[in-house]
């Protein structure tokens, strides 16, 4: 009897679990594991017959946290800037799929090195959610408000005097000294507010009742839990079929890829390579698509201003570069979705100078270099880095990497609340860092290798020559684009190839799946920040 | 006459001796008996414990690899003669690590055991003999400990002092101290009031002689159990602790942080979570059964009803 029971228990909880799991189809869609160039990688369409039909909601689910409050001037983080996207808000210019600035909300822009301005133009027709219109004079307030209260703006409006209306379509930006990344920047920052919300509510109305010129309106949002948005009934770039957006936050990614399957969500984002992978060997019929910007590159960076370091010598820093095997973190860490590089940028991008070879993985080179700066049986350092799983193995494969040359690398992990304190100085050896690509090479070099910056990674922590220095100031304040390409291109060569003040050891992009159900959404496939979502349909 | 009673006197001194030997005996027979009465699940259990603890010792003799060595080319593979457990995400031997685990995992757990016993007997022994407001004051302060979940003392604790092997051992003895004060507190309140120990104050034995040389040895029952149940609990809390990232760090092969490593690799390659979890699994249960028996062979009161 006892036996019985025990198999009609068992067999019950077979049967329950059975019923538990998703109702996954295997159809059409298969996927390319070998992906990893930069240009954007999209399967499965829709099938040409369907026509699109308005109505529906987009149910999108992920593990990034949703922000606490929607203050637009103190967005700054990649993913916060794709949640503001879906709130309504959108910046004067985007980024192209080789990361070139391009005119969004713009007509035009001209630098005028001379006069030290940058004029813009600003497109017609474009109004905000709540009915008002977008003017130069709306353009110039925001852009003076941003100066003012921005949290990227002592990095990247340092320059930047103020916006000026001169007419109803056009906005001078007056200069302090030249500044030709200034079309970087507003890629990256100053979301666009409605100013008369502004004038009605003030900055607090503006917070509880974001205000831009985007397809989708936020509704209402609670922090770890979900966000909903309805559409814009009058956005300018067209109907938004779409009623509206949905976000469900979820604590686990693997609970969140599962839903995915299952179909609880219609679309999500992953920068996490266990998930990528495994979706991507998923038979179930979804879009994939690889961004056709990289996220980050995961970067080595040595403390080189302290004498007693060994990370001082540039043979040891060489000698570091040279026993790394990027491929092999690249293979391994990422899968494979991952790419290699050298430098802030991938090889499409205009600042991509093909004189850096990054130190080639090479033990023998290392060996020898090491030995000559006088550490012939290698020496102990400290390597730092983000407690986060893929941060701490990668710091787990450089230590192994580097003990074959004979370096012991005590691992230090840095909790999140903390590591903010670390990115300008840390004690000694190395920290490995992720460094934002979404901004470009050139803006991040910018503000990065000079010697009077006030915050920034390894402020109190890179030994920067003067003529580094000078030339970084050079380039950012270049007459033209093409001077300013071909001096950031020396920047590059000077920082890792000649002086070796930091090494790159991967860069990720991120991957969006989309449910077959969804049509023509343009979801994250330049970055993942930038979501043109207002075609897609539902059906 | 004298002869006779020398004699008799000698018999009984033998007689003696050989009751005691023959008690001696019983009780041994007795509390075997009684660690393995629980059948089969005591006797493996029994087994377990001393294999981890043999592989802990002996760990670097069963594998030819380290437990950080890597092979990036061969990274999450299955099992092969070369990795008999497959590889994990960075290609190393999973069953090296879960072997240096056990060398972890046991470590800490004896480690945060040997830290509670010692602060624990000492403030319970205190407590219970000198009781007042001594007495008073240490029971209100377990009281208040013991108002805080054990996981989320260590957890505090941890962020504050981080993931060494020395401060999460002595983080998880802290937050076991009072279970052992309490428990100790009870025995010496009532232990002290026995003939034996007003009877070495009348000698004039001190109080720390009292305490250790007649208190303590009584306790030892009890200790013993706790101490064996202890492990247990405090490799699962170490195990919870790397779980939740605040323990001991990567890659040292703590079967806790093994889990949380191979937890995102759930779907594709399951085995880097299911082996260290098997294995945790394994001691913990053993290491309770473990110490239920001991408890019961231990405890004068249950003998004869087992």
């Amino acid at each position: 009897m006892k036996k019985f029971i025990a198999t009609l228990l068992v067999l019950a909880t077979v049967i329950s679990l059975a019923a538990c799991g998703g109702s996954t189809k295997n159809t059409t869609t298969s996927a390319s594991p070998e992906s990893s160039n930069t240009a954007a990688m999209t399967e499965a369409s829709a099938p040409a017959t369907l026509t699109p039909t308005a109505g529906g909601i987009l149910e999108i689910g992920g593990s990034a946290i949703l922000p606490t409050d929607v203050t637009w001037f103190k967005v700054r983080g990649i993913m916060e800037v794709a949640f503001a996207g879906l709130w309504g808000y959108e910046t004067l210019m985007r980024y192209s799929a080789t990361g070139t600035p391009e005119c969004f909300l713009l007509d035009s822009i001209t630098p005028d090195a001379g006069a030290l301005t940058w004029t813009m133009k600003v497109k017609d027709g474009i109004t905000f959610s709540d009915g008002s219109k977008l003017t130069a004079e709306v353009v110039a307030w925001n852009l003076n408000y941003y100066k003012e209260n921005g949290i990227l703006a002592s990095s990247f409006f340092s320059n930047f005097v103020n916006a000026e209306a001169t007419d109803s379509k056009t906005v001078v930006c007056h200069f302090s000294s030249w500044e030709i990344l200034f079309d970087y920047y507003l890629c990256r920052t100053v979301l666009i507010a409605s100013k008369e919300a502004f004038d009605k509510g003030g900055a607090d109305g503006l917070v509880a009742n974001p205000i831009g010129t985007g397809p989708f309106v936020l509704k209402n949002m609670t922090p770890d839990v979900d966000m909903t948005m309805d559409k814009n009934p009058s956005y300018w770039q067209g109907q938004v079929l779409l009623d509206g957006v949905h976000y469900t936050y979820y604590a686990d990614e693997l609970v969140a890829m599962e839903a995915l399957k299952a179909g609880e969500i219609t679309a999500a984002m992953s920068d996490s390579y266990s998930s990528i992978d495994s979706l991507m060997k998923e038979t179930i019929s979804l879009t994939k698509t690889q961004t056709a910007l990289p996220s980050y590159a995961y970067t080595m960076c040595f403390k080189s201003n302290d004498q007693n370091d060994p990370c001082s010598n540039l043979d040891v820093r060489k000698a570091i570069s040279y026993a790394i095997d990027t491929q092999a973190l690249v293979d391994t860490l990422t899968y494979g979705y991952g790419v290699k590089t050298t430098q802030w940028c991938m090889s499409n991008n205009e600042y991509y100078s093909p004189d850096v070879t990054g130190q080639p993985y090479n033990l023998e080179t290392a060996k020898k270099l090491l030995a000559d700066a006088g550490y012939t049986d290698g020496f102990s350092t400290k390597l730092w880095y983000l407690n986060i799983p893929q941060m701490s193995d990668t710091a787990a494969a450089v230590a192994e990497m580097l003990s074959k040359i004979g370096i012991t690398a005590d691992l230090n992990p840095i909790d999140a609340a903390s590591y903010v304190n670390y990115i300008g100085g840390w004690d000694s050896g190395i920290l490995i860092h992720t460094m934002g690509m979404e901004g470009g090479a050139a803006s991040q070099y910018a503000t990065t290798f000079v010697n009077d910056i006030s915050f920034g990674l390894g402020m109190n922590a890179f030994a920067i020559p003067d003529s580094l220095d000078a030339l970084v100031k050079q380039a950012k304040s270049a007459a033209s684009s093409d001077e300013a390409v071909k001096l950031f291109k020396k920047v590059a060569y000077d920082v890792f190839e000649d002086q070796c003040l930091v090494k790159v050891l991967y860069c990720t992009t991120s991957y969006s799946f989309v449910s077959d159900k969804v049509h023509d959404a343009d979801y994250c496939t330049v970055q993942n920040r930038r979501c043109d979502l207002w075609k897609a349909w539902v059906g | 006459m004298d002869n006779e009673i020398r004699e008799i006197s000698c018999i009984t001194d033998e007689e003696t001796r050989l009751k005691a030997k023959k008690r001696r005996k019983q009780n041994i027979r007795y509390f075997f008996t009684v660690l393995f009465g629980r059948g089969i699940l005591a006797k493996i259990s029994f087994v377990l414990v001393c294999i981890f603890i043999l592989v802990a010792v002996f760990c670097p003799l069963l594998t030819s690899y380290t437990p950080f060595q890597q092979e990036l080319s061969n990274a999450l593979k299955g099992a092969s003669p070369q990795h008999l457990l497959g590889t994990d995400n960075l290609g190393r031997d999973l069953f090296t690590r879960i072997v240096y685990g056990a060398r972890f995992s046991l470590s800490i757990g004896l480690l945060s055991s040997v830290w509670a016993l010692v602060i624990g007997v000492a403030l319970g022994l205190a407590a219970g003999y000198f009781g007042g407001i001594f007495g008073g004051l240490v029971m209100r302060l377990m009281d208040a400990q013991l108002s805080i979940p054990p996981l989320i003392l260590a957890l505090c604790l941890a962020a504050v002092f981080g993931g060494a092997v020395f401060s999460i051992s002595l983080i998880i003895g802290i937050s076991a101290v009072p279970g052992y004060v309490r428990v100790i507190y009870g025995q010496v309140l009532s232990l002290r009031e026995y003939d034996y120990v007003e009877a070495a104050r009348l000698i004039g034995q001190g109080n720390f002689k009292i305490l250790f040389k007649h208190l303590l040895p009584n306790c030892f029952p009890t200790i013993i159990v706790m101490f064996t149940m202890g492990v247990g609990t405090a490799i699962m809390i170490e195990s919870g602790l790397a779980y939740l990232g605040i323990g001991i760090k990567a890659p040292t092969p703590s079967w806790g942080v093994m889990i949380f490593e191979g937890y995102k690799y759930i779907f594709s390659s399951p085995h880097l979570a299911l082996w260290p979890g098997i294995m945790l699994m394994l001691l913990i249960i053993s290491l309770s059964v473990v110490g239920d028996g001991l408890r019961d062979a231990l405890d004068p009161k249950l003998r004869g009803k087992l």
